[in-house]
């Protein structure tokens, strides 16, 4: 057991005691579950941000990328940047119209300011598409990371596996068929992730 | 469309514009290369341009209260 192992077990038992302590005293409901019950605070939306633009690709593709093509990573920091120029006026907007109308999703928010509910179900396809590869990388990323963390006592896989334990006592706890199905969907972005992972490294060494 | 709002189309010109003039690796800053630094710099003023926008924006001034 090196110290970098436990740092990583103490980071992980923090997140699950959070993630227990976090339901006390709250009636969850869908609301609650996916905005928190419109309660959050400022530097807790900077936090979220943070954490938002700052992914597995911050630290292995970004810097990869850098290592291996030199310059053009450097389009990271600029779009960034621009973007959250924009989200000015982008987001706010979006944020005052979707706590008038009590909306929870990105689909909620087509299905009701354009009053379509065709188009809500078109948004939610095109982002379960676009999300299930990007979850599956994310998660073997950071599978990775800490697999690397660990110097390598912790396979990739099995790491991958550990990430989700914080999601753990909450579907556990919860009826919610709901985010019993998100869960399900995690496990199920592992698998994907690490059968088309290790179908990359074996295309890799055939050729 | 307020006067101001222009200013937050400063970034997009010294990043998208300015990178063409900036693309060289001399002179170092801070131990930089030059094109380096360039969109540092201008990731630094655009939280200075988007902070006086923020403090001259009515519409932030409604809401806070």
């Amino acid at each position: 057991m090196n110290l970098a192992l436990v740092v990583i077990f103490v980071f992980l038992a923090f997140a699950l005691f959070l993630g227990i302590r976090a339901r006390r005293g709250q009636d969850m409901n869908l609301e609650q579950w996916t905005v928190g019950g419109r309660g959050f605070g400022t530097l807790f939306v900077f936090l979220l941000l943070a954490g938002e633009i700052y992914t597995t690709f911050t630290f292995l593709g970004g810097s990869g990328w850098a290592y291996g093509e030199g310059g053009p990573a450097f389009y990271i920091l600029s779009y960034g940047c621009l973007a959250y120029v924009m989200s000015y006026w982008l987001l706010p907007a979006i944020w005052r119209y979707a706590t008038e109308h009590r909306l929870h999703s990105q689909s909620d928010f087509f299905v009701k300011k354009y009053d379509s509910k065709g188009l809500g179900v078109f948004v939610s396809l095109v982002a379960v598409v676009a999300m299930v590869p990007y979850l599956a990388l994310q998660l073997q990323g950071l599978g990775i990371i800490v697999s690397v963390a660990s110097y390598g006592t912790i396979s990739a896989l099995v790491a991958a596996i550990g990430d989700l334990l914080p999601f753990l006592p909450q579907t556990l706890a919860d009826t919610n068929i709901g985010i019993v199905a998100l869960f399900v969907n995690f496990v199920v972005l592992v698998a994907v992730s690490f059968a088309t992972g290790g179908f990359a490294v074996r295309r890799e060494q055939s050729a | 469309m307020r006067p101001i709002f222009l200013l937050a189309a400063l970034p997009f010109v010294g990043i998208l514009g300015g990178i063409t003039f900036a693309n060289r690796v001399e002179p170092f800053v801070l131990g930089m290369p030059f094109i380096l630094f360039w969109i540092v710099l201008w990731v630094v003023l655009t939280s200075v341009i988007m902070a006086v926008i923020y403090h001259f924006d009515p519409a932030n001034r409604e809401d806070g209260q």
